[in-house]
């Protein structure tokens, strides 16, 4: 008996011994053949169980048991150990270099005019105030006279104007709108106060055209309509607009200004975002940017459009949209921003 | 207008810094453009006097000039000038002098150096106004008043600030008075009006006539005349020349001087006459007659040909009634002053400021000084004051007397009602609730005669209408003055508390942003395009001659109309306004190419002009996508070409996204794109009707397609280029926003595949169109995902393969339901479109 036992114990120890000379999966297979398979070298070695008596069997039984385990189990070991390098090694052979560029996808952008625009309309909209539209070719009566600029006003010589060929019909003489103030006055004709509108669009003036200057640009102007609107409604309105887009510590400045459509006039500054008014190149060591004209509605506007200016006020503003992105996104130089050279329109994806 | 704060301090004492007055002037609405010290840069700059001139001996044209500058200091000086005598007092710049170079344009500046001209050398210059950056002037050097002192500093001889004031809205700015007049009331000062204290040296004899008639007092309310009698002209005294040169006006002579001289002081714009030129020294205001001339005294000198619109101050009728000079504008030459004048008709008149705008900008290529101060408006009330001043300066300096007393003709005198103010109206309109008292002291600062009723919130003041404040008229007006005197800043920080507006937004705007969004999101740069452009550009992109659906097409996207025209443009680029965006995209396309070969994917959401007759035109909104051949494959380096479908996939995320079904492409022959590769886009497309029901033109939305070789290439692009286009505006009308969701499906599907051969001359969307039609209602779903054309498939055919998806909305669909429906989709799709099912080995 202590022969079959000593059989077995050797078995074990020699099994062991190649088990750890398998080294893959294959190998480890031919492994459990010869030595767990169903004529593998462990049930050889069983075979001899049979010669054994029967008080001499569970001694025996209990060793081969003990010996089957040990090798089962130092298989399973040794399997989950084959495995895992095998899965190494595969995925190994799927290495990524994660600092090679992304693929190539071509990102959209939206014009930075649009992107302003709606900066600024996403401010006013906190405040209650719609979005309106009209029309870029106007009527010199909307564009200029209803809004106390007759002809032959010396306010007009600050807003040549783009005439249209043999335009002229009801409203006067066709025109390319200088300002979107014509908004207003449709706005108003067609709309009883109260009246909160914001109108951004399209502008065109006659002037020569520098790194600040374009002869088509785009104004947003604002227009804010009701009993006991005052001043004060506009300087807070203008602040809390310009702490949106150019950040909380914002004030807003007003200086005496003048404008035909508005009385009181001001034109509107705003502490320099870059230097917080210590002064800097952006503002020309001045410490304010001007963002600006505003003011009160004037009476005889409101009253062109039948509004009783005894018994509402309103307040108006207008601004370029383009010097508000030129100062939100450091551009310095207008006509960028109708080149459409993808290289630039591409830093707004 | 230039103000020099020498100038200034006659009119008010100037207590503060030139920088503080320009902080002051700027925050109270008198926008100060610019401060120039004069002077500081005038480091190496002597008066100097010419004790010698002699001819260059190498150079006809240039002179020596002996200049000697004090202290027994003299330079020989080289000279190209000719302006100048032995005897004059001349500015004389040493070595290290800077000054502007006026040979080269824009000018710049330069330091003198030492030099040698035609072998003399120079060390100095005798310099111009402009040189010394005083002035304009650059016709010959600038000569010094006779009493300047030689051999000092030029900056001690003739130092000065000049604030260059920018005057939009205060026609009373145009004046040194009216400066003076806002200095005081921001300072606390007093104002000192000039000396117009004058009487007659005696009465006019019977042969001195003078006479005033005024034909159309609607254009001139008042005419002042005043005769001076014995006038030496000469030049004007130094202090007057210095105040001129410093206010940007050339010194000619006393009489002109002095005119001058009191419109700046005044702001009334003066005219001088040779009286005995003016036949029985009678002037008439009258309007000009069609065809009459006037030789003018600009500077080109150039006659003008008058209309009756315009006002003339001319001769008496009876000695044949010529003009004389351009009302409030310009002199004429048949009265001009001249060295031998002796007896002046000084004009002091007020002309209606929108006819002297009219007609100033019809006849002379810039404002006169005149033309520009009657424009904003002249008070009438300065007329005889500035004529008295005037006619006291000519007494004083140039020896003249006066001749009885001032005509004056003022049938537009009308007294102005008092504006009346309560005090509530600042609180209504500025939020600020002011002490009566503070408002009190602001009128009297600016020197408004005013009454006060009531008190505390409910005082009113009445105030009367100053003279010289043209600009004031109302309550509101008043408020401005309270709230730029008391200080702007004042005005408090609040908030709207009314009620909000019901004002909808315009679905326009929020769908023309989805748009923008789905576009850029996929991809794409958004540009913007000039909307003005030239008919050359516009043309092209040809139009449709014949066909009918590229005709609509057109006249969606791309009209075929007379644009509309711009009368005075700047360029030739900006003749017309755009009719379409097509070209433009081609122009962005091919600009974006210069700097890549690949992902030039653009688009425009802007606006397109259509002419309508007698109206404004309509403005469109066009969405135009465009693509450059190429675009980035997956990998790094790989590209891939853009193909039509590619494009469509993006037209049809934006119909999506607007809500739109039912539309449909249909193949389309355009001059300006490729025959095979182009589509019209339409509503209410059903493709069985399709040949035998007419587009309707509403249903045209828009064109999608690659751009014709020849047009790609007319526009500067070597390379395929895709199109599409929108009427946007037609499918906004169209737009749902919000699309009820359909019930998630609660029973099985059947799900089978299905190949079909159709000949190469159906559209797939014709087969597509059978299938759903006699598939419905159980056919759910219809998903094509195989086309195949090749040797397996008949020549002149091609093979579409669908999955297609049976489902009940009430039970579970059985075998039984299915199989005839599917024999009944093949054998209609056989007889409707000739398409055969493909057998397994097909
Ligand atoms: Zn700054």
């Amino acid at each position: 008996m202590s022969d079959l036992i000593r059989a077995l114990e050797t078995l074990e120890e020699t099994a062991l011994g190649s088990l750890d000379g398998a080294s893959d999966v294959d190998s480890l297979e031919r492994w459990r053949l010869l030595v767990l398979g169903r004529r593998g070298s462990l049930a050889e070695t069983l075979k001899g169980l049979g010669t054994l008596t029967a008080d001499q069997r569970p001694k025996a039984g209990q060793v081969a048991n003990r010996v089957k385990a040990s090798l089962e189990a130092s298989f399973a070991v040794r399997l989950e150990t084959i495995q895992k390098e095998v899965r190494r090694l595969e995925l190994g052979a799927e290495r990524l270099d994660v600092t090679l560029p992304a693929s190539p996808r071509p990102r959209g952008s939206l014009h930075p005019v649009t992107k302003i625009r709606r900066e600024i309309e996403g401010a006013f909209a906190r405040l209650g105030f719609t979005s309106v539209e009209g029309p870029e070719v106007e009527w010199d009566q909307y564009n200029f006279t209803m809004l106390n600029i007759p002809p032959d006003h010396p306010a007009r010589d600050i807003q040549d104007s783009f005439y249209i060929d043999g335009g002229s019909g009801t409203g006067g003489e066709m025109l390319l709108r200088t300002q979107t103030s014509p908004v207003q006055i449709r706005t108003m004709l067609a709309h009883k106060p109260p009246i909160r509108i914001i109108a951004p669009g399209r502008t065109y003036r006659n002037e020569a055209t520098d790194a600040s200057h374009e002869a088509m640009f785009t104004q947003v102007e604002g227009l804010c309509v009701d009993r006991n609107v005052t001043m004060a409604d506009l300087r807070g309105t203008l602040t809390a607009v310009t702490r949106v887009l150019f950040g909380p510590d914002r004030e807003i400045r007003f200086r005496c200004g003048y404008f035909p459509f508005v009385e009181p006039g001001a034109e509107v500054d705003m502490t320099c975002h870059v230097c917080n008014g210590r002064g800097c190149r952006v503002c020309k060591r001045t410490g304010w940017i001007e963002l600006g004209g505003a003011g009160m509605v004037h009476p005889k506007v409101l009253a062109n459009v039948g509004i009783d200016p005894s018994v509402y006020s309103g307040w108006a503003f207008g601004c370029g949209l383009e010097r508000f992105a030129m100062l939100r996104y450091g551009i310095d130089d207008i006509r960028l921003f109708y080149d459409n050279d993808l290289r630039f329109l591409r830093q707004f994806s | 207008m230039r103000v020099s704060l020498k100038w200034l301090q006659d009119y008010v004492d100037v207590t503060v810094s030139a920088v503080e007055l320009g902080r002051l002037l700027t925050m109270a609405g008198i926008e100060v453009d610019a401060i120039h010290p004069v002077g500081v840069a005038w480091d190496h700059v002597w008066t100097a006097r010419i004790d010698g001139l002699s001819r260059h001996p190498n150079a006809d044209r240039l002179q020596l000039v002996d200049a000697y500058y004090g202290a027994n200091r003299r330079i020989q000086v080289v000279t190209g000038a000719t302006n100048i005598a032995v005897g004059d007092i001349v500015p004389v710049g040493l070595v290290g002098t800077r000054y502007r170079d006026s040979h080269v344009s824009p000018p710049v500046e330069r330091t003198l150096q030492p030099t040698v001209m035609r072998g003399i050398p120079s060390e100095a210059m005798v310099m111009s106004g402009f040189e010394l950056g005083l002035n304009d002037d650059h016709s010959g050097i600038l000569i010094l008043p006779t009493e300047t002192r030689v051999g000092v500093p030029l900056s001690e001889a003739l130092g000065d600030t000049v604030i260059e004031l920018d005057l939009k809205g205060r026609p009373d700015g145009l004046s040194m008075i009216g400066v003076a007049r806002e200095v005081a009331a921001l300072t606390g000062q007093t104002v000192r009006f000039p000396d117009g204290d004058i009487q007659p040296s005696r009465a006019r004899r019977s042969d001195e006539p003078l006479g005033v008639t005024i034909d159309a007092p609607a254009l001139c309310p008042r005419f002042v005349s005043v005769l001076l009698k014995d006038v030496k002209i000469g030049p004007s005294p130094a202090w007057m020349q210095e105040r001129l040169q410093a206010a940007g006006i050339r010194a000619i002579n006393n009489v002109v001087d002095i005119t001058n001289f009191v419109m700046i002081e005044w702001g009334q714009p003066l005219h001088a006459f040779d009286y005995d030129r003016v036949p029985r020294g009678h002037l008439v205001a009258r309007a000009a007659r069609a065809g009459e001339i006037l030789q003018t005294l600009a500077a080109e000198r150039e006659a003008v040909t008058l209309n009756p619109d315009m006002v003339v101050v001319a001769g008496h009728p009876d000695h044949g009634g010529h003009p004389y000079s351009l009302a409030g504008i310009i002199g004429g030459a048949l009265t001009e002053i001249s060295e031998q004048s002796t007896s002046i008709l000084l004009e002091a008149a007020n002309w209606k400021q929108s006819n002297v705008r009219r007609t100033a900008r019809a006849l002379l290529p810039r404002p006169t000084d005149a033309s520009r101060r009657f424009e904003r408006g002249v008070p009438q009330d300065h007329a005889l004051p500035a004529a008295l001043r005037a006619a006291r300066l000519m007494v004083d300096l140039a020896g003249a007397i006066m001749v009885g007393d001032a005509i004056d003709a003022w049938p537009g005198h009308a007294s102005r009602d008092p504006i009346r103010m309560p005090i509530s109206e600042c609180t209504r309109l500025l939020g600020i609730t002011y002490q009566p008292e503070t408002v009190a002291s602001v009128f009297t600062r600016l020197g408004f005669a005013f009454s006060m009723h009531g008190d505390g919130p409910d005082t009113v003041f009445t105030v009367e209408a100053p003279v010289w404040r043209l600009d004031i008229e109302q309550a509101a007006d008043l408020v401005e003055e309270v709230a730029r005197i008391d200080g702007y800043e004042k005005v408090p920080s609040t908030i709207m508390e009314g009620a909000l507006p019901q004002l909808p937004q315009a679905p326009s705007i929020f769908w023309e942003d989805a748009v923008r969004d789905i576009l850029a999101g996929s991809g794409h740069a958004e540009i913007v395009p000039y909307t003005w452009t030239s008919v050359a550009r516009l043309g092209r992109v040809p139009h449709a001659a014949s066909s009918d659906l590229a005709d609509l097409v057109d006249a969606r996207v791309h009209p075929n109309v007379g644009p509309v025209r711009i009368s005075n443009p700047a360029s030739g680029d900006q003749e017309v306004m755009r009719t379409s965006s097509l070209q433009s995209m081609l122009d962005a396309v091919r600009a974006g190419l210069r700097h890549a070969d690949r992902d030039v994917h653009l688009f425009d959401v802007g606006r397109i002009f259509v002419p309508r007759a007698g109206d404004l035109p309509e403005e469109r909104r066009i969405v135009t996508i465009g693509l450059g051949a190429h675009r980035s494959g997956d990998a790094i380096g790989e590209r891939h070409e853009n193909s039509f479908h590619d494009l469509k996939a993006t037209v049809e995320a934006i119909l999506g996204r607007l809500g739109i079904n039912g539309h449909g492409y249909i193949a389309l022959a355009h001059p300006a794109f490729h025959p095979y590769r182009t589509a019209a886009i339409v509503l209410d497309h059903r493709p069985e009707a399709a040949g035998r029901k007419p587009v309707r033109p509403e249903d045209v939305i828009g064109v999608i397609g690659e751009v014709d070789r020849a047009v790609a290439s007319g526009n500067g692009i070597g390379e395929r280029v895709l199109l599409a286009s929108l009427d946007l505006d037609r499918v906004i009308a169209k737009a749902r926003d919000v699309v009820p969701v359909t019930p998630l499906p609660r029973f099985q599907a059947v799900i089978e595949d299905l190949a079909f051969i159709l000949p190469d001359a159906i559209p797939a969307e014709r087969l597509t169109s059978s299938l759903l039609r006699t598939g419905a209602p159980l056919l759910e779903r219809l998903d094509m995902f195989d086309v195949y054309t090749g040797e397996r498939v008949p020549v002149g055919t091609r093979s579409l393969a669908y999955t297609l998806t049976f489902r009940a909305p009430d039970h579970t669909l059985t075998g039984e339901e299915v199989t005839p429906l599917r024999a009944k989709i093949i054998a209609q799709a056989e007889r409707q479109v000739g398409a055969r099912l493909r057998g397994p080995d097909a």
